[in-house]
């Protein structure tokens, strides 16, 4: 139904938002009526009394006097009777229900009110508290992508080097497969606890042996875990929404301060202010122990343990849009924690045996027989799995690196799984040699997207942070790079991207939650400020293409050439010591055939 | 049951201070209480000085919303939940079980508070007690006693609040007769009002004079009777010295339909005073304000403070 | 990371004892950028301003504050040099020695 609003500036100077809201209101097919500012007050009444308005809406800038005009104004329309025919609101920046009530107006819309609870205030509809009047939902990464490689040379090669490598690990078993297989039984509630501990060794044995809990380990009390669950209780939250324009990229932040509650707890400051996904940050040494502890746990350093209750009350506090990825790249019990994200409700895992053996430290040949496995249990739960680049950082030039990365994409796309391409947006040690940016940070980051994207059609996530080594401990200057290392993922339309706090180079003490807050607020504003405007790159940034595309095809041509994907790893195809990759030792000879 | 309002000029001029003195002198007697806004925040939403709250006592009856309910610390217990809607939720009226502060926030017209007084009544108080808010004052026609709280809020200037606040008195001092014979208007806002009155000498204006209307009137010179709904409707005019010229003036006799009875003023000498990082709270001597009111008028002056049993007084002797 | 936490007190003291040190030392203002639990804006602004007071500093104001589901992320100052005081960093030389 159609109403006659009458919109009142009562400030000396126009009023932006009464003349947007004029807009807005007219536009929803409703009679409105701007009087100018700076009327006198009776001058306001008298254009009421004539226009017999349903709705009377007043703005003024909060001040010392602006009390007593607005007060004044509303005893003017009582007196003059249109208090009982209208309903009178006002609007401005400091305005609160409060305000509103003590001047006598029916309502008071402040600085967060959105157009639309105006709008549903004079139809008379519900107002929304909620500050996001559209709900976050939950993303599909690897949605709209064909995983078609273009070049039917690349195919081919891919095609060679995955059949031999798939054949050559389906004749093999680990522990850590072995494991998988106990583990899944022991879910579906079989007594096989004794074949699991067997299968363990170390800290992880003398645990379920003996009950000696691991250095640097606590249990979590059922009194603690009590005010664990209260606190996911009390912490709902709706999340703000970075993206405006543009849909892309997803947000991701990752945790792994050690305690699970800390962990919650910025997990669930993150959502607030706009993460889409988490992902679990695990401590190292876990990856060189076979087996997985158990029970709620705390770990009194980095890294946050992956034990099934720790992942399912991980679970039970995020909101149902966050994406959740848990890591299983690296280590000896990667198809074990594969299975324990799919069971847990993970929307996301992280499988690559490339960067696990030649900078995780784990060994090639185990980690392949496990990552292949691995891709298999992926696929079975139909959990997309990221593969990570992070070799670059100890110097491998990013186009072995990239090899590997799709090496691992099309074994995971031969075996029914989903990868996702994840390059980093970093100043690495191979750019830094070779000049590569130099001028700036756009053109070579470029040229890795470029020479992904012509290769295979698949999502693409860079991390783990985006901008990896440009921060410093300034916090605006951390807030800076990576803000504009998103910006630069949102124009060129990625899936999504991780991202650091402002204190990703303090390295004595934790990540604080305002540091996490700095960044997401950065790159919100990042968002806005080009919308579907691009950055636009350099002619550096298609010979960067080339050049990386040229070089990946010369790594895979290598490896084709050796026959031998282990090999392949031991021998330095992927990268060499001299690029700082160095084969890992966790895991050497466990392999049983 | 009897109704007693307290008005303030501006905010921060005392009117929650004067209404817990109020509280105290007729601790005896059954009160109710409520507000035409919104009292109870811990600080000024607007100078960030913190504010005094309004004290009720077991039995009170207090009319305020479920949200601000909450917010104070007297328990209470919910009588009956009215159809008034305000900024901060529905009114309801309920019954102190527990002392303690209370947040109040009440109907924001007259209207609404005359039905409020008709529901409160069922629940056999003797006196409701009305909190004004800010220099809000025409919800007050449907209460019949009044105390005036100004201060140095609203005006620093000693000369213009003692103006000001003379203006008030004589305003409520007006005579009150009926509407009989008189020609009936809405306002008297321009000069083309006053020229399309065409010489008539008995207006009922049922709702506002400006002082432009009132200076034209007053140029023509010629005597007219104008007759206003209430002392609060004539106090809305945009120029009190204009309205201080006219009341003396032989030319125009004011009248009003109804009068709330003024029992008395409190003055309060504090105000916050702009200072670069924000407001503090200075003091202006308001002692010559205070002894000329008096001498004056016949109006007793409470500074609240100080003179709590001169306000019992007053009370006690007019309700 | 101090155990045990410090109470307003001990805060009161090392704000005295090193109140003559800031006031020759610090420009202008010294900021506080934290996140508070609470439930409402207005609740975390009273929280951070009483707690700066109770850091010994008068002269407090909160820049910032938004509040997002169970916590507000504040940026409280203090301005210990307003232009037009009289500067301690001036008056005594501080770091223009």
């Amino acid at each position: 139904m159609k109403k006659t609003i009458v919109l009142v500036p009562l400030d000396p100077v126009h009023d932006v938002a009464l003349k947007m809201l004029n807009r807005y209101l007219s536009e929803h097919g409703h009679k409105v009526i701007l009087l100018p500012p700076d009327l006198k007050p009776e001058e306001a009444v008298q254009i009421c009394m004539k226009e017999k308005p349903d709705f009377i809406m007043v703005s003024r800038t909060l001040g010392y006097n602006a009390a007593e005009i607005l007060g004044r104004f509303i005893d003017l329309l009582e007196a003059s009777n249109l208090r009982d025919t209208c309903k009178v609101v006002v609007g401005g920046k400091a305005v609160t229900p409060e305000l509103a009530a003590e001047l006598g107006y029916d309502a008071g819309f402040g600085e967060r009110t959105e157009w639309e609870q105006v709008l549903a205030y004079v139809e008379g509809r519900e107002i929304q508290e909620a500050e996001n009047l559209i709900r976050k939902r939950k993303r599909d990464l690897t949605s709209g992508y064909s995983y078609e490689v273009r070049d039917s040379q690349i195919r081919k090669m891919l095609d060679t080097i995955a059949d031999q490598a798939i054949e050559w690990a389906s004749s093999r078993v680990t522990p850590g497969i072995l494991r998988a297989e106990i583990r899944e039984r022991l879910i579906n509630g079989e007594n096989v606890k004794s074949e699991y501990v067997n299968l363990c060794n170390g800290p992880i044995e003398q645990f379920y042996r003996q009950n000696i809990i691991p250095r640097h380990v606590r249990k979590i009390s059922p009194a603690e875990k009590q005010n664990l669950e209260h606190l996911i209780r009390e912490m709902r939250v709706s999340g703000k929404i970075l993206q405006l324009s543009r849909t892309k990229p997803a947000v991701f932040v990752q945790y792994g301060t050690g305690c699970p509650f800390m962990d919650i707890v910025h997990i669930k400051i993150s959502e607030s202010w706009g993460a889409d996904g988490v992902l679990h940050f695990d401590p190292s040494w876990g990856a060189r122990c076979e087996g997985l502890l158990e029970g709620l746990l705390a770990h009194e350093e980095d890294g946050s343990l992956i034990t099934l209750e720790n992942l399912a009350i991980i679970k039970s506090a995020l909101e149902d849009y966050t994406l959740w990825c848990v890591r299983a790249h690296r280590g000896l019990n990667t198809p074990e924690t594969v299975l324990l994200a799919a069971k847990t409700g993970a929307d996301l895992t992280k499988i690559n045996m490339v960067y696990g053996s030649l900078n995780g430290g784990t060994d090639p040949a185990r980690l392949t027989v496990d990552g292949i496995h691995a891709l298999k249990l992926a696929a079975k739960y139909s959990l997309p799995f990221d593969i990570p680049t992070n070799e670059e950082l100890g110097g491998v030039p990013a186009e072995k690196a990239f090899a590997g990365m799709i090496t691992v994409a099309y074994i995971g796309i031969k075996l029914g799984a989903k990868p996702i391409l994840k390059p980093l947006f970093c100043h690495s040690p191979d750019a830094m040699i070779n000049g590569y940016m130099e001028d700036n940070f756009v053109d070579y980051n470029v040229g890795k997207i470029l020479a992904l994207r012509k290769i295979i059609d698949a999502p693409i996530w860079p991390g783990e942070p985006i901008g990896f080594m440009t921060h410093s401990e300034d916090r605006v200057q951390s807030a800076m790079t990576t803000a504009l290392h998103a910006a630069l993922a949102h124009s060129l339309d990625l899936e999504a991207i991780t991202i650091a706090s402002t204190d990703e180079a303090y390295a004595r003490g934790a990540i604080t939650v305002p540091a996490r807050i700095d960044s997401l607020r950065a790159i919100g504003d990042a968002f806005r400020f080009f919308g579907k405007a691009s950055i636009e790159p350099t002619n550096q940034a298609q010979t960067y293409a080339e050049m990386i595309y040229a070089r990946i095809i010369e790594t895979l041509q290598k490896v084709v050439d050796r026959a031998d994907f282990v090999a392949s790893l031991y021998e330095g195809d992927f990268g060499s010591k001299e690029d700082g990759a160095n084969p890992g030792r966790a895991g050497r000879d466990t392999v049983i055939e | 049951m009897k109704t007693l309002g307290v008005l303030g000029t501006a905010k921060n001029t005392g009117k929650t201070t004067t209404l817990n003195a109020v509280i105290k002198c007729l601790s005896k007697h059954r009160l109710a209480i409520t507000s035409i806004g919104f009292d109870g925040e811990n600080i000024d939403f607007i100078t960030g000085l913190p504010k005094p709250k309004v004290l009720v006592d077991q039995g009170m009856i207090v009319a305020t919303t479920d949200k601000s309910e909450r917010y104070s610390t007297a328990k209470m217990g919910l009588l009956l939940q009215t159809n008034i809607k305000t900024a901060m939720g529905i009114v309801g009226i309920y019954r102190v079980k527990e002392p303690g502060t209370a947040v109040l926030v009440g109907p924001n017209r007259g209207s609404e508070l005359k039905t409020l007084i008709n529901q409160i009544e069922r629940f056999e108080a003797e006196l409701l007690m009305v909190d004004g808010a800010v220099n809000r004052m025409i919800p007050f026609q449907s209460v019949e006693n009044i105390i005036i709280a100004t201060g140095a809020s609203r005006s620093t200037e000693v000369e213009t609040l003692l103006t000001e606040t003379l203006v008030m008195i004589k305003c409520f001092k007006l005579p009150t007769i009926e509407a009989d014979d008189f020609h009936r208007v809405q306002n008297l806002i321009t000069k083309d009002d006053i020229d399309a009155l065409h010489g008539k000498d008995k207006i009922l204006v049922q709702g506002i004079v400006t002082s432009e209307a009132l200076k034209h009137l007053l140029s023509l010179e010629k005597k007219i009777k104008l007759l206003l709904s209430s002392p609060m409707h004539i106090l809305m005019i945009d120029s009190y010295p204009v309205l201080s010229k006219a009341l003396e003036s032989k030319i125009v006799d004011f009248a009003v339909l109804k009068k709330p009875k003024l029992l008395c003023i409190t003055v309060n000498p504090c105000y916050p005073e702009q200072r670069q990082q924000g407001y503090t709270l200075s003091k202006v001597d308001l002692n010559h304000i205070i002894k000329n009111i008096i001498s004056r008028t016949s109006t007793v002056v409470v500074n609240v403070d100080k003179e709590e049993s001169t306000l019992c007084q007053v009370l006690e002797a007019s309700l | 990371m101090i155990k045990g936490g410090i109470t307003p007190l001990c805060l009161r003291l090392i704000a005295e004892v090193m109140s003559v040190n800031i006031r020759e030392k610090i420009i202008d203002a010294i900021d506080v950028e934290t996140v508070i639990l609470s439930e409402s804006e207005d609740e975390a602004r009273e929280i951070g301003l009483s707690f700066m007071k109770s850091l010994g500093f008068d002269d407090v104001d909160v820049v910032f504050v938004e509040h997002s589901g169970f916590s507000a992320r504040i940026r409280l100052r203090t301005y210990i040099h307003r232009p037009g005081d009289h500067y301690a960093w001036l008056s005594t030389g501080g770091a223009l020695k």
